[in-house]
């Protein structure tokens, strides 16, 4: 008797969790995945790795793990699910990853080649020809589905030809572009939910003096590098700053919500003092495009 | 067959059982890894004798990233830690012993990062408390090997004014604290001998992959060993700790590890960073021979 208890009171548990969970899809690649940091592998027995293992029995965590962690500490229950390949554009998640996406969520939050095409940097017209078909797919299954697409962050990497376009301006002129790009796949594809704007919050973090926007001359006293050594990936403190743009948008939960003592950042190596700097350039960036934050 | 089978099992178990080592590590805030990922990185390898913290959490630090290089190496280490942040020895071997008050193979013991919270410099508390831990771990095991682990120069303590070893150059507090450990070392002749973590800190200024100073910034290409607070360390510095332990422990050279380390690739470090990183460990070692 006791055990049959037992047994219908998990099965209950286990069911209601179910059905009030918002199932949510990360595709990307090394910028969702976080590749050059600790992020990585974080907490990745909280999410779903659609692709297998790698050689050492590990899964990805990442961005998709940072979310899930937001969501639980302000009491929200979201189902995280990932497919992250590195180097990978929407074609190719489209094409070869097609039967593990093409199901019911409630959300998928999209990011695509750091700079738009790999062959052609700045040119958003395959982002927006595969935008439009993942759209339409997950569309067809749940019609109430909110697509969004992360808009990554200017890349430093100046040695390499891939964002050749771009040296010698501004470092926040690459992001902009890149953000720009998105909103003209939004405009093809309007049943898509919005552009997150990641790389406009790394932006204003070099502009308020949170984190350097230089590494080549070093990193400024008390500054935060939000790249990896590679000036290309993020750090753990980039990372960070991108889900709490992506949880801010989302959940229209203010990232300062989450406070000082948020355990991502104490997981991470992160002060107090620098995880608020983050959420208070998240929430202004959040704010500045006009997202409703509220603090619960 | 059955009783063949059972045999097998029984005699793999007493194989394997007495194979692994054991290691307790004691110390504080340097050992756990605060402020880093390190700090719960592989917790469930290893065993903290303290309890879990208000999250579940249990400690990894040093002694998880110690696990992992051994077990890369071949070597099996059965890891156990007690940790208290802030503390010296004399607070493990007054308030902790029942813990502690077994037969390990190998200790690592690790107190203040001034030798003395209230007398910074002045090294008899942890002679006096190295003594006790040697005492009770013989008695435990004749044959214990006791290690101290003496850390590194805190960056807070040098530049900030008003600070024990400001206007000193940045490599006098982990040579004044290697000093204050040999001190402990001559006073308790069961101690097995000392892990020279700060000096390796050192050595990491003065090849230059490791900036010296993190008040003016940090130079391009180098990295910052300590954490946001100049005086807890990164995952690098916590990684080349565990770098100096591990080989002084094993008698293994750090660079055996090899540029594709686990812990490492799981920091986020690149290939050349950790290469740096156990070349200057290797080279500290080499020194001291």
């Amino acid at each position: 008797m006791k055990k049959a208890f037992c047994i219908s009171v998990s099965l209950l548990a286990l069911s209601a969790g179910a059905a009030s969970a918002r199932t949510i899809l990360f595709i990307g690649n090394s910028f969702t995945l976080g590749s050059g940091s600790a992020a990585k592998n974080y907490q990745s027995e909280t999410v779903h790795d659609l692709n297998p293992p790698d050689a050492r029995g590990k899964t990805i965590g990442g961005q998709g793990a940072i979310f899930k962690e937001f969501t639980k500490e302000a009491g929200l229950d979201y189902d995280v699910s990932v497919e992250v390949v590195g180097g990978k554009n929407f074609d190719f998640h489209y094409m070869e990853k097609g039967p593990l996406l093409d199901r019911a969520w409630d959300e998928v939050v999209m990011q695509s080649y750091s700079q738009l095409n790999k062959d052609k940097p700045g040119d958003p017209s395959l982002v927006i020809e595969y935008s439009q078909k993942l759209d339409k797919m997950f569309h067809a299954r749940n019609p109430n589905v909110k697509v969004w697409f992360q808009a990554t962050w200017s890349r430093a990497d100046y040695s390499s030809p891939e964002i050749a376009p771009w040296k010698g301006k501004p470092i926040d002129q690459m992001a902009k572009d890149v953000y720009a790009g998105f909103e003209k796949a939004k405009a093809a594809s309007p049943d898509t939910a919005g552009v997150i704007p990641v790389g406009l919050a790394w932006n204003r973090a070099w502009a308020t003096g949170v984190a350097d926007s230089d590494p080549t001359d070093g990193i400024g006293a008390g500054k935060l590098n939000l790249w990896t050594y590679d000036s290309q990936h993020g750090s753990s403190a980039g990372y960070i700053l991108a889900a709490l743009v992506v949880f801010g948008q989302l959940t229209g939960r203010d990232p300062l919500s989450l406070g000082d003592r948020e355990h991502v950042a104490m997981d991470l190596g992160l002060s107090p003092a620098q995880m608020h700097a983050l959420e208070q350039v998240a929430h202004d960036e959040l704010v500045a495009h006009d997202v409703k934050l509220a603090m619960n | 067959m059955k009783y063949l089978l059972g045999a097998i099992g029984i005699l793999a178990a007493l194989t394997c059982g007495a194979r692994a080592d054991t290691i307790l590590f004691v110390g504080n805030s340097f050992t756990f890894g605060e402020l880093a990922t390190a700090k719960h990185y592989r917790a469930r390898e290893v065993h903290d004798l303290n309890p879990p913290n208000e999250k579940g959490q249990t400690i990894g630090g040093v002694p998880a990233i110690f696990k992992e290089f051994a077990k890369q190496a071949g070597r099996d280490y059965d890891v156990s830690l007690e940790t208290v942040g802030g503390k010296g020895l004399d607070f493990h071997y007054t308030q902790k012993l029942p813990l502690l008050d077994r037969r390990w193979d190998v200790v690592i013991l690790q107190s203040y990062s001034t030798l003395d919270e209230n007398k910074p410099g002045n090294p008899r508390l942890l002679t006096e408390y190295t003594r006790k831990f040697d005492a009770a771990l013989h008695a435990r095991n004749p044959n214990v090997k006791i290690y101290l682990n003496a850390t590194w120069s805190r960056a807070d303590k040098t530049y900030q004014t008003g600070e024990p070893w400001n206007g000193k150059p940045i490599t006098a507090m982990a040579q004044d604290v290697a000093a204050g450990y040999e001190v402990a070392r001559k006073a308790s002749p069961g101690v097995a001998g000392v892990v020279q973590t700060g000096l390796a800190w050192n050595r990491a200024f003065a090849t230059g992959f490791a900036d010296p100073n993190p008040y003016d910034g940090i130079a391009a290409g180098q990295v910052n060993l300590w954490a946001e607070d100049s005086y807890h360390a990164s995952d690098f510095g916590y990684y080349l700790e565990a770098l100096m332990i591990f080989s002084k422990v094993t008698g293994l050279d750090p660079l055996s590890l090899g540029p594709k380390e686990r812990v490492a690739r799981d920091f986020g470090f690149s290939r050349r960073q950790t290469t740096a990183l156990q070349q200057i460990a290797h080279d500290e070692l080499a020194a001291k021979k």
